[in-house]
């Protein structure tokens, strides 16, 4: 990936779309920040005043206000950012990477959420479990958090991809696969691995370190994924590049900022980072590719 | 039994007890019914707020996410039964209803129309009460100004009614169990208190009523027994300090009782005395009404000495003394005066002000008459009791004070010298003079007003003080009034006496600061009325002084005078009138002063006798006639036995010292036969005045050898009786009668009588100042035997003398 402009569209559609739009409006439209999640009302109080700031700030010749737009699930949003109804979709690493693939662009930003901009997922299994490594999981189940979850499923998923590993998602399960069922919740994974349901859990390294000192001593961590980002922010195709400049300057800046540390701080986030800082945009897409393939 | 007592601390308490939870009660329930039911109003829609917020925060998400399945889910975990909310409807944000909840009375839902979905989501509260019972909340929900949905929540009254009824049921039910329990528990509590403090009061009743021997026990360990512990340690200590001020008293009593003074306090804020019942009994107090306050006090101070007790209190009370102790006199009720002493000390406060006075009472009657009685004495004559000389001196000195300070008042001082006082005690005895003396101080004391003062300063000598008298009229006619007072006949045992006094008068307006030279003032005005004739009365005058200070100046050089050699002796011979022979001569004393020349005997022998420096005149008089005698006359050498010097010897020396014997033996000592040829010159008074002692004298002169001479006769009493009473050998007559010789017949006849007698009792006769031959004539014929004066010679030196008698026995021996 050489750079965010090699990725955008070219200026003319740019300028068509957004003459089109504006065509349509007749007016200047409002830059439509999204995300996923089921507590619209909280997110929608917290990044409100990000979006103002940064319309004030990018002193834009398209946009003239800023609008949050929560919605509960990832397709909805790959819906309208395919028809230019979102410029702006922040959330976890594999959300972002889908709708990046069904709308083809990409052009991100990391976020550091939490602090963290990478991270890497265990799979851990009971101290005294004969279980080593990822080849012993044959035969074994483990216990992935949820379908759309980046430490809980894509990163343990790639992991098991590219271990060339049979997978098994069906009950029964055969014996020369690797039994794998979705818990729900980090800590449904973690009871299921202590009670014996599963034989091996996968848990985020951020979440590992918050563990009970008892529990962790009774714990083995047999494999350790590769790391990658946890949130990622992807822009639209739509944006003109230099809009998209400004936005993409607007976030990388704001940890530079104290007096915007609130902002950042109502995002979950430490600073936001071009993606070669700490990744590679090459792996990024490669992580894109394997997006459709990993689907539960 | 006893009932219990109404005032009891337990009853009030309970009393107050039940009386407050019974008025809080009612003020509380009064309060619930009129304004609990808008309280719980307010309560009410609070709580559907509450409940409108809680439903927005549980649906809002799923509003904006339009999953409304969720919605209806939330009456599952919002408990609207009995909360008086009949109907919760949610709508879309469309107007849509979504979701319904509430009891189970279906009917209840008619009270929300439909429409009001649409109706609450274009306002942006909504708030109507649709009927009396009923009221209607409504909130719609915006996200970012995006209307998401809303809700209308009817609420029904009657459980607000029903809940208040309740409440108050409640209320009542709990007051009426609070009363019940608490005032049983209060009165166990109470009682708990009541019961020991009741105790310990009977404790400290039968303490106060001096019962030591008492039971402070007290089991439980709590404020009472802090309480019971502290009142046994007062106990204790009241125990011990009643006994100690119990023997403190006893002692204080044993010393009030025994001594004899009394005991008083004042307290000067309150206006309180208390005397103890000696105190009273000193003042005459019959009963405790008698004295009240300090007014009280000084009422019955005798009026002269009111001031002197008010000043010492006040004095006291300001803190000007620190002590009281003041003596005056006091009005008892029964009439009598007595003395008393008060004794006392302040005690005062932090601001210095006087909160109290103690002292002691003495009744000091008894030893002011005795120091009246010794004061008397010192100050007053015991036999006239008038006032003496010392005390006239203390009054005097005490007027001439005023009168300086009062410029306006006059004082006056009195001499009185009786005249022939003498004469009544010789011949009457000193019982009959005594009495004279008495009688003529009653006269005089009735003379003078009650502030003039009658003293008696010696012998017949008196003198009153008339202060603020006036001027000289006014004093005249005191004068007058003793003169004619004085004059009256004394009858004095059978006897009679008629006496007249000459009086000396000095004013005060003279300025001489010494008291006794006011006194001599009189003194010397007196012996001017003397001489003036006698019972009348004289003004002191400036010329008087005058010459008082030229005596006094006299008195001083005269103490010079022997030291520095100025007195020296003259010899006056006296000649034999028959043959003109030097029978003898007398030695006259002379004083060559250095600045005022010769001055005569006339003029510095009297102030010698006043001043006592007589008798320093008369020895150095013996001395120097025993020198002139045994060294320049030498009279047994020369033949001179037959010459006799004669001198005079002053009357005051001569009577007054008795030394005078001795004095004379002892200068002539070691030349006796001297003295066989002196003759010693007496005065015709000094013997009157003094006759026994005169006499004794005389008759231990003539002892010695010496002769005597009665010197300047017929100027005195010139009493033909004494002359042979005395031991006399020779009488001088009076220069007084010589001089009018021969033409005054009847001095002559005097003179011729004088003689004869003098020669009928064996004595010689000299007469004194013959200066003209026809003196000497008569003399002779009338058969005087001896002359003296300046017909024959004046008063010469001893040599020149010594050489006039061998001049004239030569002449003698020439002529025979």
């Amino acid at each position: 990936m050489g750079g965010c402009n090699e990725k955008m569209p070219e200026v003319d559609d740019l300028k068509k779309d957004d003459e089109q739009s504006q065509d349509q409006l007749g007016k200047l439209i409002p830059l439509v920040f999204s995300e996923s999640s089921n507590k619209p009302v909280k997110k929608i109080e917290r990044y409100q005043p990000m979006i103002n700031d940064l319309i004030l700030s990018i002193d834009s010749e398209f946009y003239d206000t800023g609008q949050i737009r929560i919605y509960p699930e990832i397709d909805p949003i790959i819906e309208d950012m395919k028809e230019n109804k979102i410029h702006l979709v922040i959330d976890g690493t594999y959300n972002i990477l889908r709708i990046a693939k069904a709308i083809d662009n990409e052009m991100f930003l990391i976020n550091a959420k939490d602090g963290l901009p990478l991270f890497q997922s265990y799979f851990v299994v009971l101290k005294d479990s004969e279980i080593n490594d990822l080849d012993d999981l044959i035969g074994n189940k483990l216990a992935l958090e949820d379908s759309g979850s980046t430490s809980g499923y894509f990163s343990p998923m790639v992991s098991l991809y590219r271990s060339g590993l049979k997978l098994d998602k069906t009950e029964p399960f055969s014996e020369d696969s690797v039994a794998l069922y979705l818990a729900g919740e980090d800590e449904l994974i973690m009871r299921d691995l202590l009670n014996g349901n599963a034989d091996c859990g996968i848990i985020p390294d951020y979440d590992y370190t918050e563990l009970n000192i008892t529990v962790k001593e009774n714990l083995k961590i047999i494999y350790r994924s590769k790391f990658m980002p946890r949130s990622l922010m992807l822009f639209s195709k739509t944006i003109p590049g230099e809009e998209a400049d400004k936005i993409k300057n607007y976030f990388l800046s704001l940890s530079d900022l104290p007096e915007k540390r609130t902002l950042l701080d109502n995002l979950s986030s430490s600073q936001f980072l071009e993606v070669d800082e700490v990744f590679s945009e090459e792996s990024l897409k490669n992580l894109i590719n394997l997006t459709d393939k990993l689907i539960w | 039994m006893k009932r219990p007592r109404i005032n009891s601390f337990f009853i009030r308490i309970l009393f107050v007890f039940f009386l407050t939870i019974v008025v809080n009660i009612a003020v509380f329930s009064i309060l619930i019914r009129y304004m609990g039911s808008q309280f719980i109003n307010n309560l009410t829609d609070e709580n559907i707020q509450i409940l409108i917020d809680v439903i927005e925060n549980s649906i809002v998400d799923d509003l904006y996410l339009e999953d409304y399945s969720r919605v209806e889910n939330i009456f599952d975990e919002i408990i609207l039964k009995d909360s008086g909310i009949t109907s919760c409807k949610i709508y879309d944000r469309n107007g849509v209803l979504i979701a319904l909840g509430g009891t189970d009375d279906l009917s209840a839902f008619t009270y929300v129309p439909e429409e009001m979905g649409l109706e609450v989501l274009t306002n942006n509260s909504l708030y109507i009460n649709t009927s009396k019972d009923h009221k209607i909340i409504g909130r719609k929900f915006v996200l970012a100004g995006q209307i998401l949905g809303g809700v209308v929540i009817d609420f029904n009254n009657d459980m607000i009614n029903a809940q208040m009824k309740r409440i108050l049921l409640i209320l009542a039910g709990s007051s009426l169990l609070i009363i019940l329990g608490g005032g049983l528990l209060f009165s166990l509590i109470i009682h708990q208190i009541s019961y020991p403090l009741l105790r310990l009061s009977r404790i400290m009743k039968r303490y106060g009523e001096e019962d030591f021997e008492l039971d402070f026990t007290y089991e439980r360990d709590d404020e009472i027994k802090v309480l019971s512990d502290s009142l046994k340690t007062m106990s204790f200590q009241v125990k011990s300090s009643f006994e100690k001020l119990r023997m403190s008293e006893e002692r204080f009593n044993l010393a009030v009782n025994g001594s004899k003074d009394g005991i008083w306090d004042y307290n000067p804020i309150t206006n309180l005395f208390y005397m103890s019942s000696r105190c009273r009994q000193i003042l005459g107090l019959i009963d405790d009404t008698e004295m009240k306050g300090l007014m009280s006090w000084i009422e019955i101070v005798a009026s002269m000495d009111k001031n002197n007790v008010r000043d010492s209190l006040k004095d006291l009370i300001k803190m000007k003394h620190e002590f009281l102790d003041v003596e005056y006199r006091v009005n008892r009720n029964d009439g009598r005066m007595v003395w008393v002493r008060t004794r006392g000390k302040g005690l005062y406060n932090e601001k210095g002000q006087c909160i109290k006075i103690a002292g002691s009472l003495s009744d000091i009657s008894h030893q002011k008459n005795n120091e009246e009685r010794l004061v008397k004495a010192a100050l007053y004559d015991p036999l006239t009791k008038l006032p003496n000389r010392m005390y006239l001196l203390e009054r005097l000195h005490q007027e001439v004070e005023t009168c300086k300070r009062k410029p306006d008042q006059n004082l006056a001082i009195l001499y009185l010298d009786y005249d022939g006082f003498k004469r009544v005690n010789d011949t009457y005895g000193h019982a009959v003079g005594d009495l004279l003396l008495k009688a003529i101080a009653s006269r005089l004391e009735k003379c003078v007003r009650s502030q003039d003062m009658a003293c008696r300063i010696g012998g017949d000598e008196f003198v009153i003080l008339l202060v603020d008298c006036g001027m000289k009229a006014q004093i005249t006619e005191v004068v007058d009034r003793i003169l004619q007072a004085s004059s009256r006949e004394f009858n004095l045992k059978d006897n009679s006496v008629f006496l007249t006094v000459s009086i000396g008068i000095t004013m005060n307006q003279f300025s001489y600061y010494k008291l006794e030279d006011l006194i001599q003032c009189s003194d010397i005005a007196m012996y001017h009325a003397k001489n003036s004739g006698k019972g009348t009365y004289c003004f002191f005058q400036e010329d008087m002084q005058n010459k008082i200070s030229k005596q006094w100046k006299i008195q001083n050089d005269l103490h010079k005078a022997i030291n520095n050699a100025e007195l020296f002796l003259v010899y006056q011979p006296i000649i034999s009138l028959v043959d003109m022979q030097i029978t003898g001569a007398e030695v006259l004393t002379r004083w060559q002063h250095p600045s005022r020349g010769l001055i005569s005997p006339i003029d510095f022998i009297p102030q010698a006798e006043d001043s006592a420096f007589i008798t320093q005149i008369t020895d150095w008089l013996l001395q120097e006639l025993k020198n002139d005698c045994s060294s320049t006359l030498r009279f047994n050498e020369n033949n001179l036995e037959d010459i006799r010097i004669s001198f005079n010897i002053s009357s005051k020396d001569f009577i007054c010292n008795p030394n005078i014997l001795f004095r004379i033996k002892n200068t002539f000592t070691e030349c006796k036969k001297i003295l066989s040829i002196l003759d010693i010159e007496v005065t015709e008074t000094s013997l009157i005045d003094n006759f026994e002692e005169a006499n004794l004298q005389l008759k231990a002169l003539k002892y010695l050898g010496m002769k005597v001479k009665l010197d300047d006769f017929g100027t005195g009493y010139s009493s033909l009786n004494y002359l042979h009473s005395f031991s006399l050998d020779t009488i001088k007559i009076d220069r007084s009668f010589v001089c009018t010789l021969p033409e005054n017949k009847e001095n002559l006849n005097i003179i011729k009588h004088i003689i004869y007698l003098a020669h009928d009792l064996g004595l010689e006769v000299v007469a004194e100042g013959i200066e003209t031959r026809e003196q000497h004539e008569a003399l002779l014929e009338l058969g005087c035997d001896q002359g003296q004066g300046y017909l024959y010679s004046h008063p010469i030196a001893v040599a020149d003398f010594y050489n006039l008698i061998i001049e004239r026995r030569k002449s003698s021996f020439s002529e025979v």
